[in-house]
């Protein structure tokens, strides 16, 4: 029976659900992973899940320090990562942002800083910026 | 002022933020119909098990 009153919450973004949908077609347990990181999460919101628990800013200067200075990515796969933000006490909110590869986020070898600024804007929801400028 | 009228300005501060700058010939009231539309907000807070739940059903699987 599922807890009413949980301290710990989540809310998905605009790209969550379509980034979970096209992980599935090449990660077939994707569903389990990111079950097994809500579970962890919702024990202690702050805890590291694995050993790869980190901000997802990276070095100072990079796309998603300037557009996404408080989210943070856990890998759910050698190759997949969840990026998530926390928010708030008593619930803690967990913003589910999406699940993405290396080369969705152009974090691979070699770092792709093209893809990275185009990803950290989307997630940051600033294309609303280019959108509107394209009606102009 | 409340935090919350920062990081989520009322439709009226939309209104007015683009009014000001606005030279398009679009009308404004539009502009703000288009921001709000693409900007989508973030879902209402749920628990894990209805988070899990509705990916379960996006996906058709159980897990």
């Amino acid at each position: 029976m599922s807890n009413p009153n949980p301290a710990v919450v989540f809310s998905e973004g605009p790209l969550w659900m379509e980034s979970v949908v096209s992980a599935r077609k090449d990660t077939i347990n994707i569903l389990q992973k990111i079950k097994e990181f809500m579970d962890y999460k919702s024990q202690n919101p702050l805890a590291l899940f694995g050993g790869k628990d980190t901000p997802l800013a990276g070095v100072s200067g990079s796309p998603y320090s300037k557009y996404l200075p408080k989210a943070r990515k856990a890998h759910l796969t050698p190759d997949i990562s969840i990026i998530y933000e926390l928010s708030g006490k008593n619930p803690t909110t967990i913003k589910l942002l999406g699940v993405f590869t290396h080369a969705d986020l152009g974090t691979g070898m070699p770092a792709n800083k093209k893809r990275s600024e185009q990803m950290a804007k989307r997630l940051a929801r600033e294309d609303i910026e280019t959108f509107l400028k394209s009606l102009l | 002022m409340k935090i919350t009228e920062v990081t989520q300005p009322s439709e009226q501060a939309l209104f007015e933020a683009l009014d000001a700058e606005n030279d398009t010939g679009i009308a404004t009231s539009d502009l703000v119909k288009i921001v709000k539309s693409v900007n989508g907000p973030f879902s209402a807070p749920m628990s894990g098990d209805e988070m899990i739940a509705r990916l379960e059903a996006a996906l058709g699987e159980h897990v």
